[in-house]
């Protein structure tokens, strides 16, 4: 992070973007053939959705672009730019067959709620093990489509299929919040070091766990490299 | 042939290198060329029935209760990996048998009563969880400056679910995973593994599986009984002489069995 307290410069400017079309249905990712870029649409979308990219904040599309100010979750929300700004999520997800890392950002409130369903699933899963373990591979097996008082819309239903390595790709896109002063100093991802200045012994766990709803799911995963 | 040197300098360099031998593993000296997380338990709970028992080879008989468990799991797994309910009951059963056979135990009748329904709601809290990847493997770990490895056996895994599970039986379900639980559960995950862990406990009327927490911590504390028995063993080489440094607690649970008790007199003279 820059002196400024901004993102450049860390690998991760101007991935391609993936498009969720919450209105009606669809998803598209942005290519660039080195000369033109053009829209692709994607009809079985699979990839490992990192949650540790995550950062959340206010976001406008407009004719020139997408304006986004985003910080990681962790950091305080900031102001909001203008009316024309929308609360919005972005995460880094890693498509499969060497398509690569693409921005996934959006606004739409269907969108959102069920992305925000697949992170819950994931950060209680044991896997994701505090963003130190595994990558969940998420398909969005389908849009139910509603109709409300602003009109149509379509939420994805999103699937956890498998768990895979965080690759490194991904790693270089990890959002951490800025230490403050209530936090320890470092905030390494590393295991912590079991200290002996505990003011009370640990709890050993009292939460009975739940058996999945179902058989885990066999479906094929495709290849991340 | 080695005879015994008369040379006194060559007899202090020779009884000195043994003392640095010692010193560097002094489970060496008392034959111990592994620990367990139980037997760490075992220390840290009742220090003159580990030294009885692991140092002086005073062991009494294992009770009916501690081979009910064995036959439970025994049982509970066998219908994890597929054997119907009847098959199940009828593994546990066998192995009780086989290894109470000789016993004395008044509770031994007791606990075979109590087999067929622990095993049923054994099988019923983890069948959902699917037949294990694994069963009964073996965990070895070295502790940060502990001289002999640790060994343990873990019940059962899930790669699907990231999830090691120990099965327990009990006559009365816990509210919480008991301590010298978590401390087991916690030694199979590892530093750093991508996995949890769940205790599994089975009465004969209820079962409930219970998530393991900090377990890093519990890692930390099994690491400090550790070097606590280790810098124990460390002051001398002599069984009777660490003995001779503690005594025991005559109503604890460890010296119920009268042989136990016979042996506690004996090697404390309480």
């Amino acid at each position: 992070m820059s002196g400024f307290g901004l993102n450049i410069g860390k690998g991760g400017d101007f991935l391609p973007t993936i498009r969720i079309n919450g209105k009606d249905g669809g998803v598209e990712r942005s290519t660039w053939d080195g000369t033109n870029r053009g829209l692709e649409v994607i009809d079985d979308f699979v990839a490992l959705f990192d949650f540790a990219t995550l950062q959340v904040g206010w976001i406008e599309f407009s004719d020139k672009g997408l304006d986004k100010r985003l910080v990681a979750i962790g950091d305080p929300l900031p102001e909001r730019p203008s009316e024309k700004h929308k609360q919005g999520i972005q995460l880094v997800v890693q498509l499969p067959d060497n398509l690569g890392c693409h921005e996934l950002c959006s606004t739409a409130i269907g969108v959102v709620a069920a992305l925000e369903g697949i992170y819950n699933a994931t950060i209680a899963a044991p896997e994701w093990d505090n963003g130190r373990g595994q990558v969940p591979v998420v398909r969005l097996a389908e849009f139910i489509r509603e109709k409300t008082r602003h009109g149509a819309r379509a939420v994805p239903v999103f699937q956890i299929i498998a768990w895979k390595d965080r690759t490194s790709e991904l790693e270089e896109h990890r959002a951490s919040p800025r230490p403050r002063a209530a936090m320890p100093a470092s905030t390494t991802s590393a295991q912590p070091v079991p200290t002996t200045t505990s003011a009370q012994p640990a709890a050993t766990g009292a939460k009975e766990m739940t058996p999945p709803a179902s058989a885990p799911s066999r479906t094929t995963v495709p290849d991340f490299g | 042939m080695h005879l015994p040197t008369t040379d006194p300098e060559v007899s202090s360099a020779g009884a000195a290198a043994a003392i640095r031998s010692h010193r560097h593993n002094p489970f060496e000296a008392h034959g111990i060329d592994h620990i367990s997380v139980s037997q760490l338990n075992l220390w840290a709970a009742a220090p003159g029935v580990y030294v009885m028992e692991r140092l002086l080879g005073l062991k009494a008989p294992v009770g009916a209760a501690a081979h009910r468990g064995t036959a439970v799991e025994a049982g509970v797994i066998a219908g994890l990996m597929g054997a119907s309910l009847a098959e199940a009951i009828d593994t546990a059963n066998a192995v009780f048998t086989e290894r109470t056979a000789l016993s004395s135990d008044p509770r031994r009748d007791k606990e075979r009563d109590a087999l067929a329904s622990m095993v049923e709601q054994g099988i019923a809290l983890l069948i959902p969880w699917g037949r294990p990847d694994r069963t009964q493997v073996r965990k070895e770990w070295r502790m940060d400056g502990i001289a002999v490895p640790v060994l343990g056996f873990s019940d059962a895994e899930y790669d699907a679910h990231g999830l090691i599970v120990d099965l327990k039986t009990s006559h009365a379900l816990p509210s919480a995973i008991r301590t010298s639980h978590a401390r087991q559960v916690a030694s199979y995950l590892g530093a750093g593994a991508n996995l949890g862990g769940g205790v599994a406990y089975v009465t004969a009327k209820k079962a409930a599986l219970y998530q393991l927490e900090n377990a890093a911590a519990h890692v930390a504390a099994l690491t400090r009984m550790a070097h606590s028995l280790q810098n124990f063993l460390a002051i001398s080489t002599d069984a009777r002489e660490l003995a001779s440094l503690i005594t025991v607690d005559t109503d604890s649970y460890y010296l119920a069995d009268p042989c136990a008790r016979q042996h506690a007199f004996e090697t404390f003279g309480v």
